[in-house]
């Protein structure tokens, strides 16, 4: 049996007009682990509303950690940023799709091309 | 057809371990790497929407069936708890959950997304939620046949 599948988040802030958080979540980001996920949206909230989140050592999502996200969305969007996601694995992307997520949330392969989202290269 | 049972009593805790078990069950059952993911998923999130609504948040029995042929597996999670809500059923949308900042309401979606059928029954104060994934045709089965 494994040991508690525990969430790690390490963040960098970039950016020099626009500030933008890439957070890198390592573990799984479910029902235990994703109120971790909100209260660094929260203690960010005075610095930047634009998030990119490296998703390449995320292991598992569940409802609750894409919750915690889609619940942030809106006051980020009507504030001027975002949420993007960059580099999700195979199992977590496909459920990213299943939920048509992809529909409403961007998705990139390196995080420099998220980063140059935020700096207006690609919006 | 192999059928195994799995009973609990316990809280949010036990899902991380009710995760690994699912999934170890069926890498044995020899579904896909995708499979698994969906069907470990599909389980905790029918396991947390029972602690969460069904028990209120509080400990409560939870049994786990598992029958399993060569086309699929057939999942049932019962409980003794509240019956479903009926409000729970209407699915929100995603926009719905985006513009009213919601965090809750994909559970049932997640369910009805991984798995090809869904099904909740209420009998004699019993829940039974029976979700059933059909196994990816394998290529040389399907080469086989033509």
């Amino acid at each position: 049996m494994k040991e508690a599948e525990e969430l790690k988040i390490t963040q960098t802030i970039t950016g020099d007009k626009q500030k933008i958080a890439i957070l890198n979540l390592h573990g799984y980001l479910d029902s235990n682990t994703s109120p971790l996920l909100k209260e660094r949206f929260l203690s960010l909230d005075s610095q930047t509303h634009c998030f990119v989140l490296d998703f390449s050592d995320v292991e598992y999502v569940s409802s609750a950690g894409w919750g915690v996200i889609l619940g942030r969305i809106k006051d980020y969007r009507d504030k001027g940023g975002d949420i993007v996601f960059v580099r999700m694995n195979r199992e977590v992307a496909s459920v990213y799709e299943l939920l048509e997520l992809n529909k409403v949330m961007k998705h990139f392969i390196t995080i420099q091309e998220a980063v140059h989202y935020f700096s207006g290269e690609h919006k | 057809m192999k059928k195994i049972e799995l009973a609990l009593h316990e809280d949010f805790s036990t899902v991380t371990e009710l995760r690994n078990v699912i999934a170890e069950i069926c890498r044995r059952l020899e579904f896909d790497k995708q499979d698994i993911y969906h069907i470990k998923s599909a389980v905790d999130e029918a396991f947390i929407n029972i602690i969460q609504h069904s028990y209120k948040n509080k400990t409560g029995d939870v049994k786990i069936e598992l029958d399993a042929d060569d086309k699929k597996v057939t999942i049932r999670i019962m409980d003794w708890g509240e019956p479903l809500d009926k409000t729970h059923l209407r699915r929100s949308s995603l926009s719905d959950i985006i513009n009213e900042q919601k965090e809750h309401g994909l559970g049932l979606l997640m369910i009805e997304r991984l798995m090809d059928k869904v099904k909740y029954v209420r009998r004699k104060k019993t829940n039974t939620l029976i979700m059933v994934k059909r196994r990816k045709e394998k290529l040389h089965e399907r080469s086989r046949r033509t």
